[in-house]
Order: C-alpha cells, then structure tokens, then sequence
C-alpha cells in the first residue's frame, strides 16, 4: 500500500466526522508517515505503510472513540462523505449517494453502539495482520493529479488554522462579562479617554457614540449577544455607535495597544444597534454574536464572524472572510478574496466575485445557493451525503468538480443533507 | 493463537485502556509537549508499544475531556505538526490518577501476600 492508498482508506473510513475532524486526523497521520519515513529513510514507501496500525483499523477506533456508529455490513463505500475523495468513478458515486441517504453519516450522535464496540475489539485483535481485507476493492483515481491533491491540503490546512482562530474567538466569548454586568458596571473605558464622554449611569436612553482618530487601532473584536451589528468602511478613522434604551452599555477595553475589544452586557440590557466604521487599516475584524444580526459592506482586511441564530449578511468585502453560524442564515455577495463559510442548520447563499479566492462553502443541514458571474475561472468541486444537487453549467451528470472558464482557484461546496445549487448568473 | 493468549490480550487491551492514559499524562507531564510520533517513541522506549490505533484515539479523546490540549504550528519547512501537552486540568488529574494507581497497586500486592500465606 502507498502513502496516498493508507491516506484514501483512512479518508474513506473517517465518515460521520465533521470535515475539521476528518482533515485534523488527515493532516496529523500525514506528518506521522513523513517524519517515518524521514527516520527510515532507507526503507521503501510501502514498508513504512506495512508497520503501520492498517488505515481501516485505525478509522474504526477513532469512530469508536467518537461514538460515531459503523455502517451496516455491505452498505456501499462511504466516499460520498469524503472530502478527499471527488474524483471516484460516477456510478460508483450514485451508489454510495443512494445507501447514505437517510443514513445521515455525521448526524450519529454520541450512542454507544454495541456493534461498533465488537468492530474495534475485532480491529485491536487484527492488529498486525497487514493482510487485512480492504474495504474498497475499486478506486479509480486520475493518474497525476496531484494538483488537486494538493489543492486538498491547502484547503484542509487552511480550515485547521483558521479553526484555531476561530475557536480562540469563541472561548473569549465564553468567559465574557456576566461578572461584570452582575455588579451592575456600566460603560467605562479602561484606556484614557480624553473626550468627555458621558458613561453617567443614568443616560441610559441616549444613544451611544465614540471614535478613534488615525491608524491606532489594527484588531478589533466585538462581542455581544442580542444586538444587530452593521460594519461599513471609513475613510478615516475607527468609530462606534450604538442606538437603543442600553446604548451606552458596552466595555470598551483595549488588552495591549493597537487592539480593541467591545463587549456589551447581558442581552436585556444591551442595545439594539450597533455601527462599526472600521478604515482598512484595521487588518483583523471579530464579530461574536449570539442572536443578533451582522451586517457587513465594503470591508478591506479580514473578518471573521460568529453567530449562533443571527443572520450574517456580507457584501462588497475585500479581504479573507471567515463566517460561521449555527442557525442563522448567511448571504455572501461579491467578496474578493478567499471565504470560508461554515453553518449548521443556516442557509447559505454566495454570489461568488469573479475576482474571489480560495472558497470553501460547508453546511450540515442547510441548503447552498451558489452562483457564480459569466466570466469565471474556477476550480468548482461539492459533495453531499444526502442533499439534492441542482446544476445548469456543463457538466456530465454525476461528476463532482468541473472547470468553470480557465479553472484555477479551489472552489468547493459540501454539504450532510442540504441540497446544493450552483447556477451561473 | 490459543485460550490463555487470547484472554491475556483481551485483558491486556483493557488494562491498558486506563493505563495509558495516565503514561500519557506522566509522559507529556515530564517531557511538556510532544506530538504522536514522538510519543509512541518514548512509550516504546519505556517498555510500552502501542500501535497508532490505540494512541491516535486516546489522544483525541483526551483532547476532547480537557486533560490535554493540542495545537498545530507550521515549521518554515515541512509539514505542520500538532503538538500535545496536559492542560491544568490534566495535572490535577495526574495526581489523582498517581495516587489511585498507587493505592491499587499496594491492595494488588496485600492480596497477592495473603494468597502466598
């Protein structure tokens, strides 16, 4: 077995994690054979593939641990889950499409299943005998397509490290300010503040409004719960407004210089608008949000988004957009560069830029609308596990990654059960 | 392979099960951080061999209770690596896990005394 076979079988056999997961473990087992065979270096591909725990086996245990139930005996090859695994013959495909549908591979939840806890003392026992039966008996691969393969890691690399960040984001969110809104502080701001601005406690009806001349601040993050949140572009410098009964309730803090955090108090007592004005220089942008709003036009730098129920709308951004939502529904239109878009249950709907980079477009449940402009050269790849696809460009029927114009940049769609549309505008 | 050989392994497997989870701790409690590879190395190294489906889940699982942590960083050249190391939680769970281990221990070698008497 190659590298890239154990790779495939371990791909194939890691169905019901999420696409993070899955490229996580990808990712960890690659370096390990890497650094094997750095080690080795005298030894063949293949006998450092041969020491190693078989890739079927290794799946099996990590399901178990997950508590991810195994597929039924002589369920069909799980490669419509994969994310790896695009370029498997289109017959094959439909078969796969047809035994996953009401599976729901990443839906299992934690149950411990009996039947998987005999499949991995099965798999602990086999250790060792390298002659164990692959599971998939045809892959049909394209011979030197190494591109794609590469185009695959990028991807996968990319999703881990923006994941780090964003799951920094979220623990911050986590250990917000109940603290400080149970002692019933109010707007304060931990910098020197040389505008008198108002933080009596009484004004709480007034609307709320600061700014930061120049170039001073270069992250921002926001974190509140209920409030809508619109960010537009300045010409000038950072400013922030907020409307509503508790507009003044939010904790400006600045942790070390060049940074910005706001964060409001609980959701009854926060506003009901906030307005971000954020220049260019401000090279990184979080926004947290549990049920509010977000709306963002014309940014230029990076931003990342959270939300769990609110609806996240982006347009006319320059720059990488990172968005992930639980619930809420997400519109993209016309961003420039490289976009990453994530949901649970929330719809997805991206007017792609014919000048867009690197996109990655995921959801479990919700339905993706993807159109993209006449003169687009991308790379477009999707799977679904048991959503419907609706496609009008030209593509043979049960293909899963076509060349739209002159091809090149990474384009993928994926989604558990949601149905996916790609139309051309 | 026969009876009493199956029966040790299917022990063994379970033993090991706890076991190794706290060589893990003792092992990324001494070193601090490590990535797979190089711990299934040092197992190794200790008297301990364990394959990497046995490792690569325990570590994720681990990850998952919060008794470790992991993170990837990205040499200058080659492939990124994800790094482990235990979590303050994790400690505190080591000197549990030291002391339950002991105390099993010393009741295994009382039993074994008075079965000798």
């Amino acid at each position: 077995m190659t590298r890239k076979e154990y790779i495939q079988v371990l791909t194939d056999g890691l169905y019901g994690f999420d696409e993070a997961t899955r490229a996580d473990i990808i990712l960890e087992m690659e370096d390990h054979i890497d650094e094997l065979s750095r080690q080795q270096e005298g030894l063949a591909e293949e006998q450092i593939i041969a020491g190693l725990e078989p890739p079927d086996s290794l799946a099996a245990s990590l399901r178990m641990e997950a508590g991810i139930a195994s597929r039924p005996e002589g369920a069909a090859a799980p490669e419509a889950a994969s994310p790896s695994t695009a370029f498997v013959a289109a017959a094959k495909e439909e078969k796969a499409q047809e035994a996953d549908a009401g599976q729901g591979g990443a839906e299992t939840g934690p149950e411990y299943d009996e039947s998987v806890r005999g499949e991995s003392a099965h798999g602990e026992s086999a250790h060792g005998e390298s002659a164990r039966k692959k599971p998939h008996s045809a892959h049909i691969t394209i011979d030197g397509e190494n591109l794609d393969d590469l185009i695959d890691r990028l991807r996968d690399m990319a999703r881990i490290f923006k994941q780090q960040k964003g799951s920094r984001a979220d623990s911050m969110m986590d250990d917000s300010g109940d603290e400080e809104s149970r002692s019933g502080f109010k707007a304060r701001f931990e910098y020197e503040d040389e505008d008198d601005e108002e933080d009596d406690d009484d004004n709480d009806g007034d609307d709320f409004s600061k700014s930061f001349p120049g170039e001073s601040i270069r992250r921002l993050t926001l974190r509140c719960r209920q409030s809508d949140v619109s960010v537009f572009l300045s010409l000038s410098g950072l400013s922030i407004k907020a409307e509503g009964d508790n507009a003044a309730r939010m904790r400006l803090s600045q942790p070390d210089a060049g940074c910005l955090e706001i964060q409001t108090y609980r959701a009854k007592d926060e506003p009901d608008e906030i307005e971000l004005r954020i220049p260019a220089t401000v090279e990184m942008v979080t926004i947290v949000t549990v049920a509010g709003d977000i709306f963002v036009a014309d940014r230029m730098g990076d931003i990342a988004l959270r939300s769990t129920s609110g609806d996240i709308v982006l347009k006319q951004c320059s720059g990488n957009v990172n968005v992930s939502s639980i619930s809420g529904d997400v519109a993209v239109a016309r961003c420039s560069e490289a976009l990453d878009v994530q949901t649970t249950s929330g719809t997805i709907e991206v007017e792609a830029d014919a000048q867009c980079d690197r996109t990655i477009i995921a959801s479990v449940s919700g339905d993706i609308d993807f159109s993209y402009p006449e003169d687009f050269d991308a790379s477009l790849s999707w799977s679904t596990v048991s959503g419907d696809i609706d496609h009008d460009g030209p593509v043979s029927h049960g293909s899963r990654s076509i060349r739209l114009g002159a091809g090149g940049v990474p384009l993928r769609l994926s989604t558990v059960s949601g149905d996916i549309s790609i139309k051309a505008r | 392979m026969d009876m009493e050989n199956e029966l040790f392994e299917k022990w063994k497997s379970q033993f090991r099960k706890g076991f190794l989870e706290l060589c893990i701790l003792e092992l990324l409690g001494g070193q601090g951080r490590s990535y797979g590879l190089e711990m299934m190395e040092s197992l190794k190294a200790a008297g301990i061999e364990v394959s990497e489906g046995t490792l690569y889940p325990l570590l994720m699982r681990m990850t998952k209770d919060g008794s470790i942590a992991s993170v990837w960083e990205t040499p200058d050249v080659g492939h990124p690596r994800k790094y482990y190391a235990v979590t303050p939680a994790g400690s505190a769970l080591l000197v549990e896990m030291r002391k339950e281990y002991d105390r099993s221990e010393q009741a295994r070698i009382c039993l074994r005394t008075k079965e000798r008497l």
